[in-house]
C-alpha cells in the first residue's frame, strides 16, 4: 500500500492537537469521573487499610495484582510492537507506530501506580531503592520495569522530536504549546547529520527494547513462578506471559486503532481497512501461540498427575475457578480463533468492526487469565486451612475500572497534546526554515539524569556483587545461590541503560548541530 | 522446636498465649469469617496414619526460608546466631510476597485496623535492631505481614537478665561473659526444670520458665521442647532424633526447624 501524502498526515495531526470538540470533552469526562472513583477508593484504602479488598491469609495477592499485570501487559507490547516495525522496516506499520508507543507511555503510568495501592504500606515504597536486595523478583521487576519505562519514554521522545518541529515550522501550534514545543524539538533544523543521528539512537533503543521487553515480562511472571507453589511454579509461566502481554498489546492496539477511525476525521486516510487486516491475522497468530501455552501447561500438568498440581488444574477445569477459567478461554482464545478468520473475510467496514468487537473482549478475556493465574493457586494452600473463595470487592472492581479509565484518560491527552502520527516517517519536510534557539538545556538534563540513574543502578550491582550480606550486626539476608538468578536481569537491565545514555547522547549531539545551525 | 503430636491435645492454649504474648489483634467476627485472622500459631486438623490429629503450626523459621529469599527489602532476616528468622517491623513495604512464597503460610496479614481496647495490658516488649527498627511484638505496624519469631524477644531478654545476673537460679551457673551459645545451655537447664527429664544441677526459682516461648512454658501436656538443634546434648536434639520424627513439607527443601514427633498409634 502507499503511504499517504506528508501534507494529509500533518493536517490531521494538527487537528488532534487543537482544543477538544464535545465528544472528546464527554469522553474525558467520563474517564475523569470513574478516574475519581478510584482515587476515592485509594483515599478509603489509605484510612482503612487493605481490609476494604476481599484478600485474605489464603488469597494475599488478587484482582490488584491481576490489574497491575494486565497493565504492564499492555505497556511491553507497546513499545514492542513499534520496535519490531522499526526494526523490520516494515513500513506498512508507521503510521500506527505512535499510537502504540504512546499506549505504552499510558499504560507505564497506570501500572505503577496500581502497584503502588497494591502495597500494604506504599509510604515506603523509597525502601525499595534503599535496601533493594537484587535477590529478590520483585526488585527485578522494579529494575527491569523503570529501565523499559525509560526506554520507552526516550524511544517516544526521539522518535517525535522531528514531527514537532516540523508542526512548529508550519505553525499549527499555538500559545502554551508552542512554547512547550519549542523546548521539546531541541533545534532540529532537518539536516543529514541529525537525521544521521536520530536515526542512529532510534535503531539501537528500539534494538535493544525487544529482548528487554520479553525480559520485563517474563520477570513479572517470574514473581509468581520463581514459588514454590502448585500452580505458579512451571517453567511455561515466562512465555505463557510474554504470549498473553503480546496477545493482550495488539487487541488494545486495535482498539485504540477503532476509536481513530471512528473519531477522528480524516484518520482513515493512514489508518486504513489494510491495517485492521494485518493486525487482525496478527491477533489471530497470537491468539494461537497463547493456546499452545495453555495447552503445554494443563496437559503435562495433568498426564503427569501430580496431586497438588492436579488439585488447582481440577479447580481451574471444573471446580470454583472454572467459571474465571473458561470465561478466559471464550473470550480470549476460542473467540479470536474461530471468530477472526470469518470476520476476516467479510468486506469493508464490517472486517474493520468485527475485529474490533474481539479485540474488546480478548481483553476483557485476558483479566479473567490474569485473575485466575494469581489467585487460584493460592486459594488452595498446601496446609488443610479454611477454605474461602475470593471474589474481588467492590473496592477491588472500582480500582479495575479506574485504571482503565485512568488509561483512556492519560492516553487522550497524550494524544491531544503531542503528534499522533510520524510526520517525518510518513512524508517528508516541507518548505520553510526552522526557529532555532540560541541554546536548549533539555538533551543535556536528560543526559544527566540518565547517567544518575545508570550510577544509582551500578552501585546497587556493585554492592549485590560485592557485599551480599550488608546491613547491620546480627543481620544475615538470604544470598548464595539465588544470586545466581539475578545475573541475567543485572546484564539485561545494565544493556539497556547503555542504549538510553547513547540515545540521551545522540539528543545532545543533535541538539548541538541545530544551534549551530546556519543554513 | 519439637512438637509432640501424641501428646498435644489440641486444647488452643499455645495459640491463646501466643495471641496475648505478642499482642495479635482480636479481629472481628466477619473479619475472620474471611479468613483475616491473626493466628501465628494455628492449630490444624491433619491426617496423619488415617486419623485426624491436631497440628499446632507456628512459623518453621526454616533454615533455607523463602521468605528471607524473596524480600526486596531484606526486611525478612536471619538472625546471626541459631539463624531464626526475624521481621523488621519499619522495613517492609507490605508487597507480600513473603506470605505467597511460604508453603506452610505462616504469615499474617493485618488487614483492618485492630481494635485496641486494653492497651495498657499489651506487652511492651520491644527488640530494637540498629538499622533495621523493631523486631519485637510491639504492635504499632499496620498492614504489614507478620510472624512467629519463636518469642526472640524473651530469649533477648533472657540474654540481658544473664549479663546483668538477675535471671534468677540461672545466674548462678551462667557467669561471665554471656553469648548466644549460654544462652542456648540456660534455654536447656529450662526444658530439663519444665520437662522433668534429665537433671537440672540447680535450683530454680520457677518463674524463669518465662523466658521460653509462650506457646512452650504455656502447653499443658508439655508436649513442646525448645531448644538448640546443633546441640546434640540438648533435650530438643533428643527428641529430634527420635524415630517418630518428621518434619512439615521437608520435600520442598526449606529445611523447617520445628520438628513433630508422630503420634503413636492406639
Amino acid at each position: 500500500m502507499g503511504n499517504p501524502r506528508s501534507r494529509d498526515v500533518l493536517v490531521v495531526t494538527a487537528r488532534l492537537i487543537s482544543p477538544p470538540g464535545r465528544k472528546m470533552m464527554a469522553a474525558l469526562g467520563l474517564c475523569g469521573i470513574l478516574a475519581l472513583l478510584g482515587l476515592a477508593t485509594w483515599v478509603a484504602q489509605l484510612i482503612h487499610g487493605l481490609g476494604i479488598t476481599s484478600l485474605n491469609c489464603n488469597v494475599m495477592w488478587g484482582s490488584y495484582t491481576a490489574v497491575f499485570i494486565v497493565f504492564i501487559a499492555i505497556s511491553m507490547a507497546g513499545t514492542l510492537v513499534s520496535a519490531i516495525f522499526r526494526v523490520t522496516r516494515a513500513e506498512w506499520g508507521y503510521p500506527i507506530a505512535r499510537l502504540a508507543e504512546m499506549i505504552t507511555a499510558s499504560a507505564f503510568i497506570i501500572a505503577v501506580i496500581d502497584i503502588i495501592y497494591h502495597l500494604g504500606r506504599p509510604d515506603r515504597i523509597i525502601h525499595l531503592l534503599l535496601w533493594c536486595r537484587l535477590q529478590s523478583p520483585i526488585a527485578w521487576e522494579v529494575f527491569v520495569i523503570s529501565t523499559y519505562a525509560v526506554a520507552s519514554y526516550i524511544y517516544l521522545y526521539t522518535t517525535m522530536v522531528p514531527d514537532m518541529a516540523e508542526i512548529l515550522r508550519e505553525g499549527r501550534v499555538g500559545g502554551a504549546l508552542a512554547s512547550l514545543y519549542k523546548v521539546l524539538s531541541i533545534n532540529w533544523v532537518g539536516s543529514e547529520e541529525q537525521v544521521k543521528r536520530l536515526d542512529s539512537a532510534v535503531k539501537v533503543l528500539a534494538a535493544m527494547l525487544i529482548p528487554t521487553a520479553v525480559l520485563f515480562h517474563t520477570v513479572a511472571s517470574w514473581t509468581m513462578g520463581m514459588l514454590n507453589r502448585p500452580g505458579w511454579h512451571t517453567t511455561v509461566m515466562g512465555p505463557d506471559f510474554v504470549a498473553a502481554a503480546i496477545h493482550s498489546a495488539i487487541a488494545i492496539l486495535l482498539v485504540v486503532m477503532w476509536f481513530f477511525v471512528r473519531f477522528v476525521e480524516g484518520a482513515d486516510a493512514m489508518i486504513t481497512e489494510d491495517h485492521f487486516r494485518k493486525l487482525g491475522w496478527l491477533l489471530f497468530a497470537s491468539c494461537l501461540a497463547l493456546a499452545y501455552m495453555k495447552i503445554c501447561h494443563i496437559l503435562t500438568e495433568y498426564y503427569a498427575g501430580e496431586v497438588l498440581k492436579l488439585r488447582v488444574l481440577n479447580s481451574l477445569l471444573f471446580g470454583e475457578w472454572s467459571p474465571v477459567f473458561w470465561g478466559f478461554m471464550v473470550l480470549s482464545i476460542f473467540v479470536p480463533a474461530v471468530g477472526l478468520p470469518l470476520v476476516l473475510k467479510a468486506p469493508g467496514d464490517r472486517a474493520v468492526n468485527g475485529v474490533f468487537a474481539i479485540a474488546v473482549l480478548v481483553n476483557i478475556g485476558l483479566y479473567l487469565d490474569r485473575l485466575y493465574l494469581v489467585a487460584a493457586p493460592q486459594s488452595l494452600p498446601y496446609l488443610p486451612y479454611r477454605h474461602i473463595p475470593y471474589t474481588p470487592s467492590p473496592a477491588e472492581i472500582c480500582m479495575l475500572l479506574a485504571s482503565f479509565a485512568g488509561f483512556a484518560l492519560i492516553y487522550m491527552v497524550l494524544v491531544r497534546v503531542f503528534p499522533a502520527f510520524s510526520v517525518w516517517e510518513l512524508g517528508g519536510r516541507g518548505e520553510g526554515s526552522y526557529e532555532i534557539l540560541p541554546r536548549n538545556p533539555l538533551p543535556r538534563l536528560i543526559l544527566l539524569l540518565a547517567a544518575a540513574c545508570y550510577g544509582v543502578l551500578l552501585y546497587i550491582i556493585a554492592r549485590f556483587i560485592f557485599a551480599p550480606l550488608y546491613g547491620p550486626e546480627g543481620y544475615v539476608a538470604a544470598s548464595e545461590i539465588y544470586k545466581v538468578s539475578a545475573v541475567p536481569v543485572a546484564i539485561a537491565v545494565t544493556l539497556a541503560w547503555s542504549a538510553i545514555i547513547y540515545a540521551a547522547y545522540q539528543l545532545v549531539k543533535i541538539e548541538e548541530v541545530g544551534s549551530s545551525w546556519r543554513g | 522446636m519439637v512438637i509432640d503430636l501424641d501428646k498435644c491435645t489440641g486444647c488452643q492454649a499455645c495459640s491463646l498465649a501466643c495471641a496475648s504474648e505478642n499482642n495479635l489483634p482480636v479481629v472481628p467476627p466477619e473479619q475472620a469469617r474471611m479468613r483475616r485472622e491473626i493466628e501465628w500459631n494455628e492449630i490444624l486438623l491433619v491426617e496423619i496414619g488415617g486419623e485426624e490429629v491436631p497440628l499446632p503450626r507456628p512459623c518453621m523459621n526454616c533454615d533455607v526460608a523463602s521468605c528471607v529469599k524473596v524480600c526486596p527489602t531484606g526486611s525478612r532476616f536471619y538472625f546471626s546466631e541459631g539463624r531464626v528468622v526475624l521481621q523488621s517491623y519499619d522495613r517492609c513495604i507490605g508487597c507480600r510476597m513473603c506470605m505467597c512464597s511460604c508453603p506452610y503460610n505462616a504469615n499474617y496479614f493485618i488487614w483492618t485496623e485492630p481494635d485496641w481496647r486494653y492497651t495498657s495490658l499489651l506487652n511492651k516488649d520491644e527488640v530494637v535492631f540498629e538499622g533495621l527498627g523493631r523486631v519485637g511484638p510491639y504492635p504499632n505496624v499496620l498492614w504489614i505481614p507478620l510472624k512467629c519469631i519463636f518469642c526472640f524477644h524473651r530469649l533477648v531478654r533472657l540474654k540481658q537478665d544473664l549479663e546483668e545476673g538477675v535471671a534468677g537460679g540461672l545466674s548462678r551457673i551462667f557467669k561471665g561473659p554471656i553469648g548466644w551459645e549460654e544462652v542456648a545451655k540456660a534455654i536447656d537447664v529450662l526444658m530439663r526444670y519444665l520437662t522433668g527429664e534429665g537433671e537440672v544441677d540447680v535450683e530454680l526459682e520457677g518463674w524463669e520458665i518465662r523466658y521460653l516461648p509462650a506457646c512452650v512454658s504455656t502447653c499443658p501436656a508439655r508436649a513442646r521442647i525448645f531448644g538448640d538443634l546443633d546441640d546434640e546434648s540438648s533435650l530438643a536434639s533428643k527428641y529430634a532424633s527420635s524415630p517418630r520424627a518428621f518434619r512439615l513439607l521437608e520435600e520442598l527443601g526449606h529445611s523447617p526447624k520445628v520438628i513433630y514427633l508422630r503420634p503413636v498409634r492406639r
